[in-house]
C-alpha cells in the first residue's frame, strides 16, 4: 500500500476512534478532543512521513488551535 | 488556458455575491423587525445562521475552498502535459550474450547451469506494465471531507450543540485538508527522472555504434565507484573480475572487445548507509524509494546466484536504447549498483518483466 494512502487511512481511524472513545466516556471539553486529534496527526506524520505538496499547513493549524485552547484553559 | 479564466472569474464573482447577499440580509434583519419576524415564522432554521459569526465563518470557508479549488485546477492543467508520456515501459532484456555470461559464471562456480538457464527461459513471457493513473487521487475525497466537516460543525454549533459533534466536524476538516495536501503523483520525481536521463546520454553516445552486450556491474574497489564492464561484441567469453577491472575506459579501436564505464549509480558506493551493513532490502528502499523516488515500493528476494527485485509503480522511462539493452532500465541499473555494493560481487541484469503495477527485475550475481 502507498505510504500516503496508509497515512490517510490510519489518521482517519485514529481520529474517529478518538472522538468516539472520548464521547463514550463523557468528555465535554473540546480542548481534550483537539489535543488527541493533534497527537494522532503528529504521531502519524512522524511514523509514516508522507510526502506533501508543500508546507504542512494542517499541522500548523492544529498546533495553533491546540495552543490557543490550552492557553484559554490555563488562564 | 484562456478559457479557464472566465470560468474562474465567474466562480469568484459568485462567491462575492453570496457573501454580499448574506450581509445584506443580516443588515435587513437587524434594521427591520418585521423581516425578522417574518423569517422566524416561515424559515426558522435560517435565523440560526444569520448572525455575524456564522457569516464570517461562511465567508472564510468559501474563500479557503475557492483558493484551494483554483490552485488545484491550475495544477491539474500542468499535469495533463505529463500524461502523454509513457510510464513504466516493459522491456525484454534477454540476449544471447547474457545467456552465455550467466552460464559462464555458473560453470566457473562448478554449477551445471540448469537452474540458471531455466530461469532465463522463464523470463521470456513479457506482459506490458499497467500505466499508473496520474489523476489527483485525493482531490474529490478532500473536498468531500471538507464539506462534510463544515456541515457537521455548523449542525453541531447551531442545532445539536454537542462537543463531540464539534470534534467530529473538526476531524472531517483536518482529514479533508490533509487529503488535499497530499501529492497528486504518489510516486515519481520528474526532476530526478530528467537528471538520470541526462546522466546516461554520454554512455548512450559511446555505445550507440556497437551492438554492445549485457553489462556486468563490478563492486567498488580502490576507486570506491561501481564500474560496469560492457562487451562491445557478442563474441568471446567474459573474462574474470580482475581482467574486467582493467578494461579500457575509452573506445580507441573499433575492434575493441569491451569498455569499462561508470553507470548512473556509480557513486552510490560512497553512501555511508550502504557501507554500514544495511540490508539489501533496506538499501534498495533507501535509494529507489526514499532518495530517488523512482518507485513507491521495493520487494527483494535473494536466492543463491539470483536476486529478484520487484519495483512498484515505476515512473521513469529509460529511452536510450543502447543503455537499456546493456544496463537495463534506470531503476534496474541503480538496483544493480546497490546489489553490487551490498554483496561485493559482480552483478548483471538478467531480464525485466512488467506484472501489473510492478516491474520485476532479475539480477544474476557471482556467488
Amino acid at each position: 500500500m502507498e505510504r500516503e494512502n496508509l497515512f490517510l487511512l490510519s489518521l482517519s481511524f485514529l481520529m474517529f476512534s478518538s472522538v468516539v472513545a472520548l464521547s463514550a466516556i463523557g468528555v465535554v471539553n473540546l480542548g481534550v478532543y483537539v489535543a488527541l486529534l493533534s497527537l494522532s496527526y503528529f504521531g502519524n506524520s512522524f511514523v509514516l512521513r508522507p510526502r506533501r505538496r508543500g508546507f504542512d499547513f494542517v499541522g500548523l493549524g492544529l498546533l495553533i488551535l491546540f495552543v490557543t485552547l490550552t492557553i484559554r484553559q490555563v488562564l | 488556458m484562456t478559457r479557464r479564466w472566465p470560468f474562474m472569474g465567474w466562480i469568484v464573482a459568485e462567491t462575492a455575491i453570496i457573501v454580499a447577499l448574506s450581509l445584506a440580509i443580516l443588515h435587513e434583519l437587524q434594521a427591520n423587525p418585521l423581516t425578522s419576524a417574518w423569517l422566524t415564522g416561515r424559515v426558522p432554521a435560517l435565523v440560526y445562521f444569520l448572525n455575524f459569526w456564522a457569516l464570517a465563518g461562511l465567508s472564510a470557508i468559501l474563500t479557503i475552498t475557492l483558493g484551494t479549488f483554483v490552485a488545484i485546477k491550475g495544477r491539474v492543467r500542468d499535469q495533463s502535459v505529463v500524461q502523454s508520456s509513457r510510464i513504466a515501459r516493459t522491456r525484454s532484456l534477454k540476449g544471447s550474450l547474457i545467456r552465455k555470461l550467466f552460464v559462464n559464471f555458473g560453470r566457473r562456480k562448478g554449477l551445471t547451469g540448469s537452474r540458471e538457464t531455466a530461469s532465463l527461459e522463464s523470463g521470456s513471457s513479457m506482459k506490458p506494465a499497467r500505466n499508473v493513473s496520474q489523476v489527483d487521487p485525493y482531490g474529490w475525497l478532500g473536498f468531500g471531507l471538507l464539506a462534510a466537516g463544515v456541515l457537521t460543525l455548523f449542525a453541531s454549533i447551531f442545532l445539536t450543540i454537542a462537543v463531540a459533534f464539534d470534534a467530529l466536524g473538526l476531524s472531517f476538516i483536518v482529514l479533508g485538508f490533509t487529503a488535499l495536501s497530499l501529492p497528486r503523483q504518489l510516486t515519481g520525481s520528474k526532476s530526478m527522472g530528467a537528471l538520470l536521463q541526462g546522466a546516461i546520454l554520454d554512455v548512450e553516445t559511446m555505445l550507440e555504434p556497437f551492438s554492445a552486450g549485457r553489462a556486468v556491474y563490478l563492486p567498488p574497489e580502490k576507486s570506491a565507484r561501481v564500474a560496469a564492464y560492457v562487451p562491445l561484441t557478442e563474441e568471446g567469453n567474459i573474462p574474470d573480475v580482475e581482467e574486467m577491472r582493467h578494461a579500457s575506459t575509452r573506445i580507441v579501436d573499433p575492434r575493441q572487445k569491451a569498455v569499462l564505464v561508470y553507470p548512473v549509480g556509480a557513486e552510490l558506493a560512497t553512501l555511508p548507509e550502504l557501507n554500514d551493513g544495511l540490508s539489501l532490502d533496506a538499501a534498495l528502499n533507501l535509494v529507489l524509494v526514499e532518495s530517488a523516488e523512482l518507485c513507491s515500493r521495493v520487494e527483494v528476494e535473494v536466492d543463491q546466484g539470483m536476486v529478484v527485485v520487484a519495483m512498484e509503480n515505476v515512473k521513469v522511462d529509460t529511452r536510450p536504447p543502447s543503455y537499456l539493452r546493456s544496463f537495463g532500465s534506470i531503476p534496474a541499473s541503480l538496483a544493480a549498483c546497490v546489489i553490487a555494493v551490498s554483496s561485493q560481487t559482480p552483478v548483471w541484469v538478467i531480464d525485466e518483466t512488467g506484472v501489473g503495477s510492478k516491474n520485476i527485475a532479475r539480477f544474476g550475481r557471482e556467488t
